[in-house]
C-alpha cells in the first residue's frame, strides 16, 4: 500500500514540471520532491526538456512595445541581494545533472514544507527547531531552510481582506522574513500584492508578490528592527505608501 | 477520443554540411546566457537587454501559446523579466540552464494565469484553435531556429499519439491532468504516466545533442 502510494507520487515528475498537477497533489509533491533526490533530479530534466517546445508555438514575435516597456522599467525595479553566498564565484556547470535543481521551484518547495512545519508545530506543540531538522534532511543544506532551523523562527499566520490565508516566516535573529500563501487570489489586472515593514508609526515599502497557488516572497528587511509587517494590494509596480491594505500583524 | 494533429514541418532534417556543431553552438549560447544574467546581477542593464533579445522569442513564445492573447501574453512576459531582473542574483547555474530557468518560471505563470483566467470560459473552444499548430513557422525565418523546430518535431514524432497529445494539452493548452484525462477519455494515472513517458522520450530525444 504504501509502497504503491510513492511508486504513484514519483510518477508525478512530468505533470510536475509541466504544471499540470492538481493543488493539493501539487502540495504533496512538492512535499516529497524536497526530501526525494531521485524525482528532484527528474524534475530538473523536465524542465530543461518541457521549454524546447516553445520553438513549436507558432507565436508572433514578442511586440517592441513590450521590450521597452520592460527595459525603461528596470531602473525602477530593485534587485534583490543573493539568497547565500557569492554568486558571482559560481561558474557555469551546465551538464551536472546530479546538482540540477530548480531554484524558483525550491522556494516553492519551501512553502510546502513550511504548511507541514506549522501544522505538526501546532500539533505537537514541539518547536520549529526541531521540526525543520527533521523535515528537510536529504537535499543538502540551503539556506531557504536554515530561516526554519533559526533557534527564534516563528509562523505568524494572517486572513487578509480578500479571504486568502497568510503566513510570515519570520526570523529576527537571522533578520529575515519570508510571505508564504498557499493560495493567493489574484490582485487583479494592473495590480500586485505589496508586502510592508512597520516599525513603530512607519510604513516601509519592501516587495512585491504576484497572485497564485503556492507563492512565497522573501522580505529585504530589515527585519530585526520591524515591529510589524503588512501586506496591500497596489498598482504592478508597487506604491510609496500602502492604499488598499490586506492585513498586517505584529512581530 | 479525439486526437489532434501534430504539426509535423518539412521531412527534410539533415543539417549543411560545414555548419558549425550544433551541440557547441547550443553550449556557447548558454555559457553566454548565464554570464549575461550574472551581469544582470550586478545591475548592467545592457547586458539584460542582451539576455532580453535572446530569450524573448522563446519565452513570449510559450507565454503566448498558452493564453492566447497578446495582451496577457505581454503582461505575463512582463511579471516574468521583471522577476528575472530582480532575482538575477539568485539563479544558480548549477542548478539549470538560465533558459529552463526563465522559461519554467514563464509556463507557471501563463498556466496560472489561463487557470484564472479561462475559468469561466469554454476550455474546449480555447484549445480546439490552439491545437491545429496551424501557424507553426510562420514567424521562424532564421535557419538555426528552423533546424531546431526541426529537432523538436522529430523528436515528438517518436511519441506515441497519446504521450505526445498528452504532453502538448499540458504544455501549450495549459490544461491539469485531470482535464486532459476527460478530454483523452482516459484515466488519470494513465494520463499522468503518458506525460511523464512522453518528457522521457523527448528528453533523450534531445538530449543526446544537449
Amino acid at each position: 500500500m504504501r509502497g504503491e502510494r510513492m511508486t504513484e507520487i514519483h510518477g508525478a515528475t512530468g505533470a510536475y514540471a509541466v504544471d499540470a498537477l492538481e493543488a493539493d497533489e501539487l502540495a504533496a509533491f512538492e512535499a516529497h520532491r524536497a526530501v526525494c533526490p531521485t524525482c528532484s533530479r527528474e524534475v530538473a530534466e523536465f524542465c530543461e526538456t518541457a521549454p524546447k517546445l516553445s520553438v513549436l508555438a507558432g507565436a508572433p514575435p514578442p511586440p517592441l512595445a513590450l521590450r521597452t516597456a520592460i527595459l525603461t522599467s528596470l531602473a525602477d525595479i530593485p534587485q534583490l541581494p543573493p539568497l547565500h553566498g557569492d554568486v558571482q564565484q559560481t561558474r557555469p556547470h551546465l551538464v551536472d545533472e546530479l546538482a540540477l535543481r530548480r531554484s524558483s521551484r525550491r522556494v516553492r518547495a519551501l512553502s510546502v514544507l513550511v504548511a507541514a512545519v506549522s501544522v505538526l508545530a501546532l500539533a505537537l506543540g514541539g518547536t520549529v527547531y526541531s521540526l525543520a531538522r527533521q523535515q528537510a534532511p536529504a537535499a543538502g543544506a540551503s539556506a531557504d531552510t536554515s530561516l526554519l532551523a533559526a533557534p527564534d523562527a516563528r509562523i505568524v499566520p494572517l486572513q487578509l481582506a480578500n479571504g486568502a490565508q497568510v503566513s510570515f516566516v519570520v526570523s529576527k535573529s537571522q533578520n529575515r522574513a519570508l510571505f508564504v500563501g498557499g493560495d493567493l487570489p489574484s490582485p487583479g489586472l494592473g495590480k500586485t500584492y505589496e508586502l510592508w515593514t512597520m516599525h513603530d508609526q512607519a510604513v516601509t515599502p519592501d516587495n512585491l508578490v504576484a497572485g497564485g497557488s503556492d507563492v512565497s516572497q522573501w522580505f529585504h528587511g530589515p527585519i530585526s528592527r520591524s515591529t510589524g509587517v503588512a501586506v496591500s494590494i497596489e498598482d504592478a509596480g508597487g506604491s510609496a505608501r500602502p492604499t488598499a491594505v490586506q492585513g498586517y500583524v505584529g512581530i | 477520443m479525439t486526437l489532434y494533429a501534430v504539426p509535423s514541418g518539412p521531412g527534410d532534417t539533415s543539417r549543411p554540411s560545414g555548419a558549425p556543431d550544433a551541440t557547441d553552438v547550443r553550449q556557447s549560447e548558454a555559457a553566454v546566457l548565464v554570464e549575461l544574467v550574472l551581469s544582470s546581477a550586478s545591475g548592467d542593464q545592457d547586458a539584460f537587454a542582451d539576455l532580453y533579445d535572446r530569450t524573448s522569442g522563446r519565452v513570449y513564445g510559450i507565454v503566448w501559446r498558452v493564453l492566447r492573447s497578446t495582451d496577457h501574453a505581454a503582461e505575463v512576459t512582463q511579471e516574468v523579466y521583471t522577476e528575472v531582473w530582480r532575482q538575477a542574483s539568485r539563479y544558480e547555474p548549477a542548478k539549470g540552464s538560465v533558459l529552463a530557468w526563465i522559461a519554467t518560471m514563464a509556463h507557471r505563470r501563463a498556466v496560472d494565469r489561463v487557470r484564472s483566467v479561462t475559468r469561466q470560459v469554454a476550455r474546449d473552444d480555447h484549445y480546439a484553435v490552439s491545437g491545429t499548430g496551424r501557424e507553426v513557422d510562420h514567424v521562424w525565418e532564421g535557419v538555426e531556429q528552423r533546424l531546431d523546430a526541426q529537432r523538436v518535431r522529430k523528436g515528438l514524432e517518436s511519441l506515441t499519439p497519446i504521450q505526445r497529445e498528452a504532453l502538448t494539452l499540458a504544455y501549450f493548452g495549459g490544461l491539469t491532468q485531470t482535464e486532459i484525462a476527460a478530454r483523452l477519455q482516459l484515466p488519470l494515472g494513465t494520463v499522468k504516466t503518458r506525460i511523464r513517458d512522453g518528457l522521457i522520450r523527448l528528453r533523450d530525444a534531445l538530449g543526446v545533442e544537449a
